[in-house]
């Protein structure tokens, strides 16, 4: 398993590499000038020449991305904001914190409504309940999350009032913000469960722990949900990484000021480091929480383990 | 021998999925709201009462009337015109890229499948590589750096679907690689783009089908977030997404100028997943539940 683990991270390094060349070479061919950007149209062309040089934008392409990775590697920095003229490390983590927590609430809030909810429609099958359900999870996941924000917000912030529009801060205002997230999520999350849950309850442990006389809550909880946990770690998993990336529309509807709404503001100010900084530093978040679900397979079915320890 | 050959042919799986898909509710459901919705969109200047830049200031930001079924936004264009104009370049945005990316990566993942080795294995590479920025994201890094617009928000939607393509062909087609009738071919010594291209891909192709329904329903969305970040299809021209954006300003009040191009992309989107479940449904009846 340690190996496995290990392999893993190394394979990270190449990927990274990787994703810093797509990201680099995506903004060598951008449109617009950084420069230009910062100083603004009233600036002369000898000031915008100035810093062009200074940030080293005419460069050969092999140069820009050597230095790019030296600074990478040698000293060990994202570079400094062309705007801000800061640590871009420094802010990514501090805007970071705020992303993460927001992606992991709503994680949360998805995978509990969405099992319980599959749950639910399974074990009662095609009933009200079971039909009910499904047409929730089914519209809840063709809605796009940032047009959920809005309705939430103006239902409950404008109408109501009884949350903030937007900001962050505390617990109340990452409410509207976690729900228009975890709406969609649980409705898939909902179906996994629901469709796993079915598979396992014809089994025959099913039908014997039923014959034993073992009551209908443990056979449904300790029987059947533990043998149709897979599908829904596997979804749980996928909801975290996705959330990660998907988080960057509804902060901007909620103005948080997360990863997603710098990124978004580095992409219009042309600030590379910035933009290159963030997409790299996701991208480390993102592949360790697939190996994190990996591992967790490990814990969940032991075939797979052993399948980790043979290859 | 005639009558063998007629039967053989009624039981052709595309007829028996049809069959079976017209059985499926849902599916019909799905399958005729996209239809009308492809239609009116279509048929937008003749339906459409207004154009869709058309811009009435005295009469902005009205809730629906029977002048302006959806109401009016803030520049007092007719929102069910610009949801019908809107239309044509959503629905192109979702239908293009998916086709596109479904092409490039059946091709990839057909030959990293029948292949393997090494070819396999730098296919696969360059996808971990894509895919370990999460696909919106990827898409935002595309459409920002090549500049916004609609042909831009094309290629950013298509480069970032086509890794699912190859790993699902690629999937399907090893599972179908060690059948008889591909060594059969084989050993008729046919060539190799027959094999991959008549053999292997028919009968590899069913999920593919299905995965690019879903797949469609993503784009949409992504591209109505693309839109929305204003990265997407630029004003004045009309994007389901891009009208949302514009109307965020004045939910308070005139909440009628965000819920109705919210409600088309929901609707449209909810006809292709039920499409998409049906489709899967009828194509391999085991996995029906």
């Amino acid at each position: 398993m340690i190996r496995y683990i290990g392999k893993r991270l190394l394979w990270m390094i190449p990927v990274l590499f990787g994703v810093t060349l797509l990201i680099f070479t995506l903004l060598y061919f951008a449109n617009g000038d950084p420069a230009r950007n910062l100083l603004g149209p009233d600036a002369s062309e000898e000031e915008v020449q100035e810093l062009r040089d200074e940030w080293g934008l005419d460069d050969p392409y092999l140069t820009r991305y050597g230095n790019y990775i030296k600074q990478l590697l040698v000293d060990k920095s994202l570079g400094t904001s062309y705007v801000t003229k800061q640590d871009v490390s420094q802010e990514i983590v501090s805007r970071f914190k705020v992303t993460f927590l927001l992606a992991l609430e709503s994680t949360a809030v998805a995978v509990l409504f969405g099992t319980v909810m599959g749950i639910l429609a399974a074990v009662h099958q095609g009933s009200v309940l079971d039909n009910v359900s499904m047409v929730v999870a089914l519209v809840g996941a063709a809605m796009p999350g940032f047009w959920i924000g809005l309705l939430l917000s103006i239902l409950f912030a404008l109408k109501l009032g009884w949350f903030p529009a937007s900001g962050w801060g505390g617990f109340k205002e990452s409410i509207l913000p976690c729900l228009s997230l975890a709406i969609g999520s649980a409705g898939s999350i909902a179906r996994q469960t629901r469709s796993a849950m079915l598979e396992v309850i014809r089994q025959d442990y099913i039908t014997t722990a039923k014959a034993k006389g073992v009551s209908r809550i443990v056979i449904i909880c300790s029987h059947a949900l533990r043998n149709a946990l897979m599908p829904i770690v596997t979804s749980a998993g996928m909801t975290l990484a996705w959330l990660i990336g998907g988080v960057v529309v509804t902060e901007t509807v909620f103005s948080i000021p997360g990863l997603g709404m710098y990124m978004v503001s580095a992409i219009n100010k042309r600030d590379y480091p910035a933009i290159q900084g963030s997409v790299l530093f996701i991208a480390v978040v993102f592949s360790l929480v697939m190996l994190v679900v990996d591992i967790l397979y490990a814990y969940i079915d032991p075939r797979i383990k052993a399948k980790y320890k043979n290859s | 021998m005639t009558k063998e050959r007629k039967t053989a042919k009624k039981e052709s799986m595309f007829r028996l999925t049809f069959e079976r898909l017209m059985r499926n509710k849902m599916a019909i459901a799905g399958l005729i709201f996209l239809g009308i919705v492809v239609l009116m969109a279509l048929a937008a200047p003749v339906i459409a009462p207004y154009s869709y830049e058309e811009q009435d200031l005295f009469n902005t930001l009205k809730g629906p009337s029977g002048e302006h079924i959806f109401g009016t936004d803030n520049l007092g264009r007719d929102i069910f015109s610009r949801i019908l104009y809107g239309g044509r370049n959503s629905l192109i945005i979702g239908f293009v890229s998916v086709g596109i990316s479904a092409v490039i990566g059946v091709v990839l993942g057909a030959v990293a499948g029948y292949y393997g080795g090494k070819v396999d294995m730098v296919i696969m590479r360059l996808l971990d590589v894509l895919q370990s920025v999460p696909a919106i994201l990827l898409a935002i890094a595309i459409a920002a750096t090549m500049g916004p617009g609609f042909k831009n928000c094309i290629i950013a939607l298509t480069v970032s679907s086509v890794p699912g393509f190859v790993r699902m062909t690629r999937a399907s087609c090893m599972n179908v690689q060690g059948l008889e009738y591909v060594e059969a071919a084989r050993s008729i010594n046919a060539r190799e783009s027959r094999i991959i291209f008549k053999h292997i891909l028919p009968n590899a192709i069913s999920p593919i089908f299905v995965h690019a329904t879903m797949s469609v329903a993503t784009a949409i969305l992504t591209s109505a977030s693309l839109s929305f970040i204003g990265l997407g299809v630029q004003p004045p021209a009309a994007e389901w997404g891009a009208m949302l954006a514009e109307g965020r300003n004045y939910i308070r009040g005139y909440s009628h100028i965000v819920i109705f191009p919210g409600l088309t992309i929901m609707l449209v989107v909810l006809s292709l997943n039920m499409l998409g479940d049906g489709l899967r449904d009828a194509m391999d009846p085991r996995l029906k539940n």
